[in-house]
């Protein structure tokens, strides 16, 4: 039998970082992870750190909170994360676009963010790749992007330094509860740990975990599909998404980007990662498909299209791999940091597609929230009660 | 050697004799060319496979970059350059 | 969208005959193949400008004969050259991309039975300088030589397997200067594969052994048994090999290196099966100890565990071009049969049975001679990339073991081994080994064999090449 003041579940980029911060108040942590670390979303997905497509409000304070904990990280845990802060840049197709996005950038500009418009000349100065008839863009000039994966092991590696003990490969089976309603221990397929706080950080399977302890929490894998190319000419080096992406996302009313039915049913937007290792990332898709983690070649050739629509040069790029992961979905798109019912019982998951930029001030979050301090942030939107209604009417 | 299947290339710049049904590995070995690209950290490589999968011998052939050279055949007045692949050039149309 | 009733993938022995057949029998059939001509890599014909040797002239005849059989059905056969399958969707469509610039002549086939004939590829072995230009693997450099290209003045020639003599009379016809022949193969180990070698022999093989043999003693090759090369050293190309002996259990003795002058080596240890596409479609597989590769698992009539996927030939399990024809025209016929055409069963012939039992007891006595022993892997230095194409040496990999990867995946998320344009194919040969290495492990208390997963495109292809020019 092992004993721990903390134990965090899930070797991912939030159960790192939230066992880097939780050691760091000198709390005896166990990792617990049931495969490796980063083995799951955090190794099939993008390593955006952006701002760039959060609503202006509660949205953008969390992610920029998030994002200046990073540019100094590699330096404060010894470890290389590939931080590399070449800005974003948002493309807009159309006038009505355009219009929309103005409004946009000037309210995150109110917010304190480091966005700017830029005019036709201006863009196609700076992105001489781009398709000629995009109109213009925005610039946020504090994004950038990790190494998903450097980051998860790099926070492992620094927690593990200061204490935490690190189990991969060791999955939970139960949790027990003394009476009342309090955690006692963890039943794992190693020894068991004795221990009076657990943060469900397990992403996908937080409901799974949840469920241990009579806790239901409203988490659907979303899945999305990148194609990865081969190491190439340096076609932008600055992290690239669409706008009209965004306006589907904010629910802009009777707007429709001009895309064909497979990426309608896809929920396909460009997204362009330029990686430190010189290969590119190709995105996205939407969808619910279970736990499917299989690509297929319409969503393939959807992502494809609409990337050459926005980049023609991508065309003579080679293809090398594709992969899907899984999002951790909520009904909300907010994250859930919080306590449950269950005293000692934690959760800090369902980030969706926000999980590498929000990361880090989760894990600060959930630590502030453990140790009863007051927190960086308001916590009151990213607690699960708030879904108490929903969760009963799906019973 | 018949002199319409015999033709001249470009290799770095200087032209070296060509033949055709040859591929560029073929032609540039033949020539002596031994190192077709350079890594990221200055190491030279060379053909490896010649069958198209290891992607080793990869080159900037009339402008593209990352082109097999095992799997292209020589053409006349074909352009081919070593490959260094810390600073790879956008193929020439995207310029 | 071409729709077909047979679809073949590859067009060496095993599909040309997979596709003869079943056309012979009435199926509509595409045959699939990735480079200009078909016929594999093995039977492709010399081009040096000198006259057939035997060997060829033998090889050329069996090339042709398929080719003929080929062309007898050409009515019912669609002949797909340069273009390669990057995915293969819902067991029933064929996703294809062209090779080299090739137009687009076909995006997809859709099928109802389909064969996979994908051949096999060189076996290596990470060593210091197996980086530098003037290194090959045996095939690769016998492709060139076939071709008349001599790339170096004196050539090392190394390991195992039936492509080091093939090799090494190769470039005898071409009059190249074989500086060594390295065998890791002892005398004694000749002795305790000789019989079954014997018992699965037909008459050619026995021919075609001794001449090899007897051209190499007749130019007086130097040959070293039992040895492999340790290293090669040079500044922008192979400069010089060391070769080093090895012991019963096939480790390096120390202490027992000698340099060779050399501008070119080659190094090899026998073929191992393609299996992308197999492991693609889930078709179950086991790893053969002895043989030291992935198996594919199939009945009597070429019949993969998945319904209607048919595996053909050295993409199963090596044995030659004989049995690939032979393997070929069964699953050919197969399919056939289930698709409702008339004909014999053949893979009941008890002729026929017999004559896949041979090549079955030749393709394992020679995988097993040909693999090599896991000592060679102590040749490796800290410095010794293990991942070409990412640059990833063994001290990466070690420093990421000591950080605490658990598997080979793991390994790859934190070295980015396997990562690049080969997608793993060479990496993946010995990730395992190393791992238990690296952990210090011994293979009985840690059988794991882990294989990269497989990823589309099977194959690197442009995204212009899968969008196509039409819609």
């Amino acid at each position: 039998m092992d004993t721990a003041d903390a134990v965090v579940i899930g070797g991912g980029v939030i159960g790192t970082a939230a066992a880097y911060y939780l050691s760091e108040t000198g709390r005896k942590v166990t990792l617990i992870e049931r495969n490796g670390i980063a083995a799951g979303t955090s190794s099939r997905c993008e390593g955006f750190i952006l701002v760039n497509d959060k609503m202006p409000g509660y949205d953008a304070r969390l992610g920029r909170l998030s994002q200046s904990l990073f540019p100094g990280l590699s330096e404060e845990i010894g470890f290389d994360i590939e931080w590399s802060p070449q800005g974003s840049l948002l493309l807009i197709e159309s006038e009505e676009e355009m219009a929309v996005a103005e409004d946009f950038c000037g309210r995150l500009a109110a917010e304190g963010l480091a966005v700017q418009m830029l005019d036709r000349r201006r863009i196609h100065e700076i992105e001489p790749h781009l398709a000629e008839d995009i109109v213009g863009g925005m610039e946020t000039a504090t994004d950038g992007a990790v190494n998903p994966m450097a980051l998860a092991q790099g926070l492992a590696r620094a927690a593990q330094q200061r204490g935490a003990a690190i189990r991969t490969g060791a999955a939970v089976r139960d949790i027990r509860l003394t009476s009342p309603g309090k955690v006692d221990r963890i039943i794992t397929d190693g020894p068991d740990i004795l221990t009076p706080t657990v943060v469900n950080a397990a992403g996908i399977g937080a409901p799974e975990i949840g469920r241990m302890v009579g806790v239901e929490i409203p988490i659907t894998p979303r899945q999305g599909q990148i194609l990865v190319t081969e190491r190439t000419f340096g076609l932008t080096r600055r992290k690239v998404m669409e706008f009209g992406y965004l306006m589907t996302k904010f629910e802009k009313e009777g707007y429709r980007r001009r895309v064909t039915p497979e990426m309608e049913a896809n929920g396909v937007a460009f997204v362009l990662e330029p990686t430190g290792a010189g290969n590119f990332l190709i995105g996205s898709s939407r969808r619910f498909a279970g736990f499917d983690t299989a690509t297929d070649p319409t969503v393939i050739r959807a992502i494809g299209e609409r990337a050459v629509r926005f980049y023609p040069a991508l065309a003579r790029a080679r293809l090398i791999r594709t992969y899907a992961g899984l999002r951790p979905y909520t009904p909300d798109h907010f994250p859930i940091i919080s306590p449950t019912p269950v005293d000692g019982f934690f959760v800090a998951a369902g980030h969706e597609g926000n999980g590498i930029t929000l990361s880090l001030i989760t894990g600060k979050l959930t630590t502030q929230m453990i140790a009863g301090e007051s927190p960086d942030i308001d916590l009151k939107p990213l607690r699960l009660d708030r879904f108490d209604s929903e969760i009963a009417h799906a019973r | 050697m018949p002199a319409e299947s015999a033709f001249t290339i470009l290799f770095d710049g200087r032209p070296i004799p060509a033949e055709d049904g040859r591929s560029v590995a073929e032609t540039l070995l033949e020539n002596g060319v031994h190192t077709f690209r350079r890594t990221r950290n200055g190491e030279p490589r060379g053909p490896f496979c010649n069958m198209g999968i290891c992607f080793e011998c990869r080159m900037v052939i009339d402008g593209h970059p990352n082109s097999r050279s095992c799997m292209t055949p020589v053409r006349p007045g074909m352009r081919v350059e070593t490959q260094h692949d810390s600073n790879i050039e956008a193929p020439d149309e995207d310029r | 969208m071409k729709t077909v009733e047979v679809a073949v993938i590859g067009g060496g022995p095993a599909g040309m005959a997979a596709a003869a057949e079943a056309a012979r029998r009435g199926a509509s059939v595409a045959l699939v193949e990735e480079s200009a001509t078909f016929g594999g890599k093995v039977l492709k014909t010399a081009d040096c400008g000198l006259p057939l040797s035997p060997i060829e002239g033998y090889e050329k005849r069996t090339a042709d004969r398929l080719l003929t059989d080929l062309h007898r059905h050409a009515d019912r056969i669609t002949l797909i050259p340069r273009h390669q399958v990057w995915h293969i969707q819902d067991g029933r469509v064929l996703e294809l991309s062209p090779v080299g610039g090739a137009p687009v002549e076909t995006r997809q086939v859709r099928c109802r039975r389909f064969i996979i004939a994908t051949g096999a590829m060189e076996r290596i072995r990470p060593f210091p300088g197996w980086t530098l230009p003037g290194v090959f693997p045996l095939g690769g450099l016998n492709s060139f030589v076939k071709h008349g290209i001599l790339p170096g003045k004196r050539f090392v020639i190394a390991g195992s397997g039936p492509l080091l003599p093939v090799l090494a009379h190769t470039l005898i016809r071409a009059g190249g200067r074989i500086a060594a022949l390295v065998q890791t193969t002892t005398h004694r180990e000749m002795l305790r594969h000789v019989f079954p070698l014997m018992a699965g022999m037909d008459a050619f093989k026995l021919f075609q052994g001794i001449y090899y043999f007897g051209r190499m003693i007749r130019n007086r090759v130097p040959i070293y048994n039992g040895a492999a090369v340790s290293r090669v050293d040079g500044e922008e190309r192979a400069e010089s090999v060391r070769v080093i002996r090895l012991d019963r259990n096939g480790d390096p003795i120390p202490g027992t290196e000698t340099e060779i002058d050399a501008d070119a080596v080659a190094v090899g240890f026998g073929l191992i099966p393609c299996t992308d596409l197999t492991r693609l479609c889930g078709c179950r597989e086991i790893y053969d100890e002895l043989s030291g590769y992935w198996r594919t698992l199939r009945n009597s009539r070429m019949e993969s565990s998945v319904d209607g996927v048919f595996v053909a030939g050295d993409g199963a399990a090596v044995k030659g071009y004989s049995a690939a024809a032979l393997e070929g025209t069964l699953a050919g016929g197969a399919a056939a049969l289930q698709l409702g055409y008339g004909g014999e069963d053949d893979s009941e012939s008890a002729a026929v049975q017999k004559r896949l039992k041979k090549a079955t007891r030749l393709g394992r006595a020679l995988d097993q001679l040909s693999a090599p022993s896991s000592g060679l892997l102590h040749l490796i230095s800290d410095e010794t990339v293990i991942c070409r194409c990412e640059e990833v040496r063994l001290k990466d990999l070690r420093q990421a073991a000591d950080a605490g990867a658990r598997d080979i995946h793991d390994l790859k998320r934190r070295t980015r081994t396997g990562m690049g344009q080969c997608q793993g194919r060479f990496c993946g040969q010995v990730i395992n080994e190393l791992l238990w290495n690296l952990l210090n492990r011994q293979a009985e208390d840690f059988p794991l064999r882990d294989v990269f997963t497989p990823r589309i495109p099977v194959k690197p292809c442009t995204l212009q090449d899968l969008l196509g020019n039409s819609k």
